[in-house]
């Protein structure tokens, strides 16, 4: 439990709780650049700011890219499914391979650009 | 191994900087999470201390993160978005000394219709202090001589 500088009377942020702030303030939709200029603010050494807010945004992207790759893999499955048995007797529409796949695309897109 | 109710002091963990993404109290999952973490720790044979004079062990820590997630989104995408999250930090000191640290990161992302994220929540408030209780135990056999 390593706990990192800060200026003022608050208890000091421990490196869990810094991480965990910056991915809230990050999610929110606040850029990178004001997040460090925030944590910095607080008393945070600024390289030391600059990278963990680098780190935490590129596993941010990479968890958001994830779900993009999954659910849109799952979508596209659902509509080649559908269109291939469309014609047969058996085929229907796979809606909910189609929908889920297309909320988490929507979704993680959303996400994606939201993180500068 | 039989801890011979050896006397332990659970300070409530630290809310000050706790991350919380939650639109209700979640102070009742906390409360939650420091009961079971005292029950449990009593089954594995310490006894809590309730004198002025100090304990041998202490156990302290933080409460990192409290996210409910989104119910939408768990219905939708259940293992990818939209799970609920409890983060704990701490450490146990033993006669004073620090033994060793703690860290339960506990997740969530089915239930019925998506699940109700308090009820999830509670759930890895649970989960997350028997997972601490683990530890602790670990903690306290390697510091035995």
């Amino acid at each position: 439990m390593s706990f990192e500088s800060q200026k003022g009377n608050a208890p000091p942020l421990t490196h869990r709780q810094l991480l965990a702030y910056i991915e809230k303030k990050l999610n929110e939709g606040i850029d990178s650049q004001s997040v460090i200029l925030d944590i910095t603010a607080k008393g945070f050494d600024p390289a030391k700011a600059q990278n963990v807010v680098k780190e935490v945004l590129n596993s941010q992207r990479k968890k958001y890219w994830k779900i993009f790759g999954i659910s849109g893999g799952f979508g596209l499955f659902g509509l080649i499914v559908t269109l291939a048995t469309l014609e047969s007797e058996s085929g229907y529409i796979w809606y909910g391979a189609i929908l889920c796949g297309l909320i988490g695309v929507i979704y993680s897109l959303t996400k994606l650009v939201k993180l500068r | 191994m039989d801890f011979e109710r050896r006397p332990f002091r659970l300070q409530a963990f630290s809310t000050a900087n706790t991350v919380v993404k939650a639109k209700f109290d979640t102070s009742e999952i906390i409360n939650l999470f420091h009961e079971t973490l005292n029950s449990q720790l009593e089954k594995k044979g310490l006894a809590q201390h309730k004198g002025e004079s100090g304990a041998q062990i202490i156990i302290r820590g933080n409460v990192v993160s409290v996210d409910e997630g989104n119910r939408w989104l768990r219905y939708f995408l259940t293992f990818l978005g939209g799970k609920t999250v409890f983060e704990v930090e701490g450490e146990v000191l033993v006669n004073g000394v620090p033994a060793g640290e703690l860290h339960s990161v506990k997740k969530s992302g089915i239930g019925v219709f998506g699940g109700n994220s308090q009820g999830l929540l509670k759930n890895n408030a649970r989960a997350a202090a028997k997972d601490i209780t683990g530890q602790v135990i670990q903690v306290l056999r390697k510091s035995q001589p």
